[in-house]
């Protein structure tokens, strides 16, 4: 029915959180395969604001970071995101938000690198966090 | 907005915000295209989306039924389908390590799981799988309740 899972392979090349959204899940599986890692995956509701809002979260990631020993974490964030509601600016609305949830990863677990992403309707923004 | 030469897509229609489906799986890198490749068999390329560890045991303990709630409040998706897999490192599996024990300890959860949503969503059609390494090993439906 589908290729047999290796078990074995427990080292996962990254972690990617990006939002539940089905109107940008082709969009984010765009951007993950430009990766060209194994990745590990957590699809919650606002991706950043998850991090940041979500008290739990935090346990959720270093369980998968305890399997998996990935170093890199990619939060793949969305304009229009119902997450956000309604916002002025979605560049700096979603650099911030990115960059609090750099700041609660990074104070959880120092030695992963937190890459973000925003996503409009056709391709990937240059945030700066 | 400022712009750069990253990957660029298909383009996102922004106004197509309603799905039949929401489809909860779990967050190993393992089990990935395995779960891609059930979703695309039953036509579930295009759905609500939750990745999140052990996905029937966070059901059935609660942690992810205000989630799956709001999406529905957002997408008034009337069916969900969980996809479990064997050899979960956030099951509990009780000590358990052959997979015919693994089978039963998820096929519970997955029932417990759907009496958690429909404490709140009664009419909801819940969808349960237990993806094994080479197949899907068992399956659930909440509208008739079998296993297979």
């Amino acid at each position: 029915m589908y290729n047999p899972v290796d078990l074995n392979k427990k080292k996962a090349g990254a972690l990617v959180i990006h939002c539940a959204d089905p109107r940008f899940q082709a969009a984010y599986r765009s951007v993950t395969d430009g990766l060209r890692v194994y990745h590990d995956l957590l699809a919650v509701p606002g991706a950043s604001k998850a991090v940041v809002d979500n008290l739990s979260i935090i346990d959720y990631i270093k369980l998968l970071a305890s399997f998996h020993h990935f170093e890199t974490i990619h939060i793949l964030d969305h304009v229009d995101c119902g997450a956000f509601g309604p916002v002025d600016n979605e560049l700096s609305e979603h650099a911030k938000m990115l960059a609090e949830a750099t700041r609660k990863i990074n104070r959880a677990m120092p030695k992963l690198k937190v890459i973000p992403h925003l996503l409009d309707e056709r391709q990937e923004l240059t945030v700066e966090v | 907005m400022a712009e750069n030469n990253y990957r660029e897509y298909h383009p996102v229609d922004l106004d197509n915000k309603q799905v039949d489906d929401l489809l909860v799986t779990c967050s190993d890198h393992r089990f990935q295209r395995a779960f891609e490749a059930v979703a695309q068999n039953r036509d579930l390329e295009r759905a609500d989306k939750i990745v999140f560890p052990a996905p029937a045991q966070n059901i059935a303990n609660g942690v992810l039924i205000p989630t799956i709630e709001k999406l529905q409040s957002l997408h008034a998706f009337s069916t969900v389908s969980v996809y479990d897999h064997l050899y979960c490192g956030g099951t509990d599996y009780e000590g358990a390590s052959a997979e015919e024990e693994m089978i039963l300890i998820h096929q519970r959860k997955q029932v417990a799981a759907i009496n958690a949503i429909h404490e709140v969503m009664p009419e909801m059609t819940v969808i349960t799988y237990v993806v094994g390494v080479e197949e899907i090993v068992s399956a659930t439906d909440s509208r008739i309740l079998s296993y297979v």
